[in-house]
């Protein structure tokens, strides 16, 4: 109860904490610096893992990015411009790699993960197109109130017009926009070829590029997500379809390469972390409470995998020789081939995020950093050989 | 000061006018007698009155910048600090998901909540019901208390325990890594119906507490401050014990050396009425005895003892050459009254020299020696010849002395050699290649406390072990620097000043020795994260101030401030070594540095690591310097006293050989230049000028009545050697049982002082006539 009695006052003092805040925060640019080399970066808080066939990837919190060649026996921190915590990574094209977190934050690297440069802070971005709303808002209800002036009784059952009010709200949406610098995360990023790929994020973001990643655009009006949920984590399966699954069971569906989007029947109302394609096509979905689920290639059903947990499920990855990993809360991991997965559990207890595979270990990623899992990258059959 | 040492080969036996002051104190023995008795009467009862004390501010230097900035935040970090941990743990093999266990743990915790000085709405333990287990599911949290409602004690709710215990996040907290311990925290109230929590009866209860419920299935362990001052009191309160062993020794030391009853018991009286003098003083000026002070008594028995010999010695070997009882004390007096104030003042002007410390115990200790120091030269110089002079020494000590005067003494005629052209170049080559050795030896020299755990107590006492288990057990130091982020009133919650600290708390995860860290803004993160249902790529600030008050709101109480302008960073180090401490608060002097600003500034320092940190600084700025202030004091004083460069040189060179070598034995032994050992140095000097003047006096005095060196330290030796030597001893012993001291720094103190009361005797007897050799024995005398 103190605690309330403490913080109660604090609502009244917000507005002077707000705009003191936000003036020292009117440039964007001066509140991001480059990440600390640290030599604790491997035991941070590491978020997510991608895997090109020279090289391997991590990042985390404190914009950290770890990368890792085949040859190379230790992970080496990459130059990253930026500060914020790094949600995702993937693997573009060649050198080119993406990396996705806070802030709106997109960086990428062309060699191979060692230098990255920021290529869009969405801090930034919301601006620029904030400003460009205010003024087309502001000349549209212009026109707007001319019209209605002329007429006596404005047509209010014309669905594809807005009203003199939706437009008034969205320039006051605009306007704050334009004052703050609270931007959700981006959560995911994901690649369906080397220049066309998708950025999602926190209270409905997606964004999309054509050329690699350089540039980005503000797709989030694609998707209906009228309640502004979060939007999680991003695959394309063995059709060619790319889903995307997130908060409270919301998951969509793109036929034409995320052009357009349905949402599909979620066989659960909890939150998505972890979607992931399978080798043969198909789909394996995870999420709140150990809910996790999979799809084969020709099913229009989601057959639940039944695991013997409550355990929140972060991540999931498919390992060599079709093993699948899901990863949760408390270091929680159910391993195997689909559909018998067994849940085992690291015994410092912490958080998984991902996995990946090194050598013959696999490592899972996630607080405290790099672990390695109790079980082989080879299946259970090839265990002995593989000692 | 005039040097006046009268040869003591020339007998003015006609002389009985002497010094106007041998007659103010000789012309009226019954009216000083009779003062000194009223004196001490009152001083005494004065002197029963002297309370214990161990206060924490004392202990810390209150004008370093770091103690400045902790004093003005104190009551915000009240929450912080002082709280008792009780660890219930397994002995034999299991675990703590046991009934019997659970039952026993409720029994302490029971107990513990009714334990007067705890604050019970703060206790903490698997009991507690404010120590819950979360969980998020699709509709927010779920949570309850760890051990459930329905907690039966049979296999299922154990599991169900096992089971919260797990989803709680209390392990390394409350419950050991290992699952066979789990703690108690109790939080201790400042006062206590009114009156400020008393630490020693505290301390008393928590070891009742560890007698009612260490059984042979479990045992209890108990780490915490109030924990510590009260081991510590009880332990220097022991040192009373020692002092009796120091007076018993020096009375057999004495009776071996004399031979006479009077002889041995009238320094010994004369040197307690000097102690109850010195406590009788010390309690009318409002002094306590905190367990530094207490050497300090020791000391000036020792130092007591030590004058109090020489004026036997003297008076004695007087005796043996005819003067009557009366006569041999003038003698004695007149013989010894400059030269030992010149040692005495020597002696307090040395301890002065401490008062450059701004640590309030060291300064203490300063003025509680000096004072002692006075009171020598009135109760060992005065008292003691008055008294000499109606009991005299006995026949069998004056013929012992007069057999010694007339037998050449081997031992010392072989040791006068020293001084000879052959041996002084050798001694010197010796001299000087321990010297560099010592120099090698001292540069390895640390400052700081340098063992685990609470370093005021030995290793292997309870309180460590107890100490050692909960750090090894659990995820926790008790090594703890708290860095003071300070923002304007009400904006600890804004973005500019969390993200600062976000940034630096990581910056310091990396620092090495920091083990760790905790802030209300990782707290904050962790709850931001809780809230975006556990999510940990939520786990990071928002920029969005509605996020980050409701995640404030939820951090426990004690870690912000009323005011919100405080955010304090914990940083758990590896341990306190003084290079650790300083790796690390240069790092955050370099952080603040570049990154203060009006949102977030960033301050040293609290916690134990944040004052051992001042405290090292301190002692490190005011070592060198205090250090060059002592020899510079006792320099001057022995240049005004003989005159003579040549006298600085033979006096002041032996004694800096002790104090390297006493640097170098420092670091051998692994003991750190602290609060306990700096004042060690001065009083080393301080004191071990007193053979070097004794010693050169004589000498001076033989040779100036026209003898060679070499016969002039025959001499030397043969009258005051013997003294010398056996002072050396005494004050050796009198310090030298506080080695046995449970208390660590106690322990260090004795050692180092009996080293260096010992070398300084072997310095003046050995080094000092070779040095002479060369300054004074080229000169011929003038017969």
């Amino acid at each position: 109860m103190r605690v309330g009695r403490r913080f109660g006052c604090l609502s009244l003092l917000m507005a002077s904490v707000w705009s003191a805040s936000s003036q020292a925060a009117t440039d964007p640019n001066s509140l991001l610096y480059p990440a600390l080399k640290a030599p604790l970066a491997s035991q941070a808080l590491l978020l997510d893992a991608a895997t090109a066939p020279q090289r391997q990837l991590i990042v985390g919190e404190h914009g950290i990015v770890l990368y890792h060649d085949q040859a190379s026996a230790s992970w080496q921190q990459a130059d990253v411009p930026v500060s914020t915590m790094l949600t995702a990574v993937t693997h573009v094209a060649d050198d080119i790699w993406l990396a996705v977190g806070h802030d709106g934050i997109i960086i990428r690297s062309t060699d191979n993960g060692a230098h990255w440069s920021l290529v869009h802070h969405e801090v930034k971005a919301r601006k620029a197109r904030a400003q460009a709303d205010i003024e087309r808002l502001k000349k549209e209800i212009a026109a707007l109130s001319e019209t209605d002036a002329g007429e006596a009784y404005p047509d209010e059952g014309d669905a594809d017009q807005p009203s003199l009010d939706d437009l008034e709200y969205a320039l006051d949406d605009a306007r704050f926009a334009l004052e703050h610098n609270d931007v959700p995360p981006l959560l995911d990023v994901m690649m369906l070829d080397a220049q066309h790929g998708f950025a999602a994020g926190g209270y409905n973001t997606l964004l999309e590029t054509h050329d690699a990643g350089v540039s980005w655009q503000y797709v989030a009006d694609r998707l209906p997500n009228p309640e502004g949920l979060h939007n999680n984590v991003m695959a394309q399966d063995g059709q060619g379809h790319v889903w995307l699954a997130g908060e409270r069971g919301s998951l969509y569906r793109s036929d034409d390469q995320g052009q357009t989007w349905h949402s599909e029947n979620s066989p659960y109302t909890g939150s998505w972390f972890a979607l992931t394609a399978l080798p043969d096509g198909g789909l394996i979905l995870a999420g709140l409470r150990g809910h996790a689920y999979w799809r084969q290639p020709d099913s229009e059903t989601w057959q639940s995998l039944n695991l013997p947990t409550e355990t929140t499920f972060n991540g999931a990855k498919v390992l060599p020789n079709d093993q699948v990993v899901l990863l949760g809360q408390g270091g929680i991991f159910a391993h195997g081939v689909l559909p018998h997965l067994t849940l085992s559990a690291l015994p410092e207890r912490e958080s998984l995020l991902t996995a990946i595979k090194r050598k013959d270990q696999v490592i899972g990623v996630g607080q405290g950093g790099i672990h390695r899992l109790s079980f082989s990258a080879d299946s259970a059959a090839h265990q002995e050989e593989a000692k | 000061m005039t040097s006046s040492v009268t040869p003591p080969d020339q007998h003015p036996q006609a002389n009985t006018q002497g010094p106007w002051i041998e007659r103010l104190f000789f012309k009226h023995r019954v009216f000083w007698c009779v003062l000194f008795v009223i004196v001490t009467l009152l001083l005494g009862w004065r002197a029963t009155m002297v309370k214990p004390e161990a206060s924490f501010e004392k202990l810390i230097p209150l004008t370093h910048p770091y103690i400045e900035n902790l004093m003005a935040r104190r009551d915000d970090l009240k929450g912080l600090a002082n709280s008792v941990r009780i660890a219930v743990t397994v002995k034999g093999d299991g675990d703590i998901f046991d009934a019997d266990y659970m039952a026993h743990l409720r029994k302490v915790y029971d107990e513990v909540m009714f334990m007067p000085g705890v604050d019970r709405s703060a206790v903490k333990s698997l009991w507690a019901p404010s120590v819950r287990w979360t969980e998020v599911t699709e509709a927010g949290f779920a949570g309850g208390t760890v051990i459930p409602d329905t907690y039966s004690g049979d296999a299922a709710s154990l599991k169900r325990l096992r089971e919260n215990v797990l989803k709680s996040g209390q392990v390394g907290i409350l419950v050991a890594n290992d699952f066979r311990s789990t703690i108690i925290q109790a939080p201790l109230l400042e006062t206590v119906d009114g009156q400020p929590l008393d630490y020693q009866a505290m301390s008393a209860r928590l070891n009742e507490l560890r007698t009612q419920f260490s059984t042979d299935q479990y045992d209890i362990r108990i780490i915490g401050f109030a924990k510590l001052i009260g081991d510590l009191i009880d332990g220097a309160t022991q040192v009373v014990f020692f002092f009796l062993l120091a007076i018993a020794i020096t009375f057999v030391l004495l009776w071996l050396y004399s031979r006479c009853l009077v002889s041995t018991i009238i320094p010994l009286v004369c040197s307690i009425i000097a102690v109850i003098w010195q406590l009788g003083l010390l309690q009318l000026m409002g002094y306590g005895l905190d367990p530094y002070s207490m050497l300090v008594p020791f000391l000036v028995f020792a130092i007591a003892v030590s004058h109090g010999v020489q004026v036997i010695n003297a008076t004695a070997i007087e005796a043996a050459q005819g003067a009557g009882k009366m006569m041999a004390a003038r003698l004695a007096f007149r013989g010894l009254y400059i030269a030992g104030m010149l040692a005495l003042v020597s002696d307090a002007i040395g301890f002065m020299t401490l008062l450059f410390i701004e640590i309030q115990v060291i300064q203490d200790l300063a003025i509680a020696a000096a004072l002692g120091v006075a009171v020598v030269i009135l109760t060992n110089l005065v008292l003691l010849p008055i008294l000499m002079s109606w009991l005299g020494v006995s026949r069998t000590s004056i013929e012992r002395v007069d057999r010694a005067q007339h037998q050449t003494s081997p031992i010392w005629h072989r040791l006068s050699f020293l001084s000879h052209a052959r041996a002084a170049p050798i001694s010197l080559l010796i001299a000087l290649g321990l010297g560099i050795v010592g120099l090698y030896g001292s540069s390895q020299l640390q400052i700081g406390d340098l063992d685990e755990g609470a370093p005021e107590l030995r290793p292997d006492s309870q309180y460590n072990q107890d100490n050692a288990y909960i750090t090894h057990h659990y995820a926790t130091s008790a090594d703890v620097l708290v860095v003071m982020v300070t923002t304007p009133e009400q904006q600890c919650v804004a973005y500019p000043a969390m993200q600062m600290v976000d940034r630096f708390e990581w910056m310091m995860r990396n620092v090495e020795g920091v083990q760790g860290t905790l802030s209300p803004v990782s707290i904050a993160k962790r709850v931001i994260a809780g809230f975006n249902e556990g999510s940990l790529k939520w786990q990071t600030l928002s920029r969005n101030q509605y996020v980050l008050n409701q995640a404030m709101s939820n951090v426990p109480p004690g870690l912000v401030n009323n005011r919100c302008d405080l955010l304090p960073v914990i940083l758990y180090l590896q341990d306190h070594k003084a290079e650790t401490l300083s790796r690390v608060t240069h790092q955050v002097e370099n952080f603040a540095s570049a990154h203060n600003s009006d949102h977030a500034r960033f301050m040293l320092a609290a916690g134990s690591a944040g004052i051992e940190a001042a405290t090292n600084e301190e002692i490190r700025r005011a070592q060198n310097f205090m250090l060059a202030f002592v020899y510079a004091v006792v320099s001057i004083l022995v240049l005004v006293t003989f005159r003579s460069w040549r006298a600085v040189v033979c006096i002041v060179a032996p004694l800096g050989l002790t104090s390297v070598l006493c640097q170098a034995l420092m670091a051998w032994l692994g003991i750190g230049v602290k609060v306990a050992t700096l004042p060690v140095i001065a009083l080393g000097v301080g004191i071990g000028v007193d053979y070097g003047i004794y010693i050169y006096s004589r000498l001076k005095a033989y040779m100036q009545a026209g003898e060679r060196l070499q016969d002039a330290y025959y001499h030397t030796l043969r009258s005051t050697g013997k003294a010398v030597s056996f002072t050396g001893l005494t004050l050796a012993i009198g310090v030298g049982t506080w080695a046995f001291s449970p208390i660590k720094f106690q322990a260090d103190m004795g050692i180092l002082l009996t080293f260096m009361f010992l070398w300084n005797m072997i310095g003046a007897l050995w080094l000092l006539p070779a040095i002479a050799h060369y300054l004074l024995g080229r000169k011929q005398p003038a017969s």
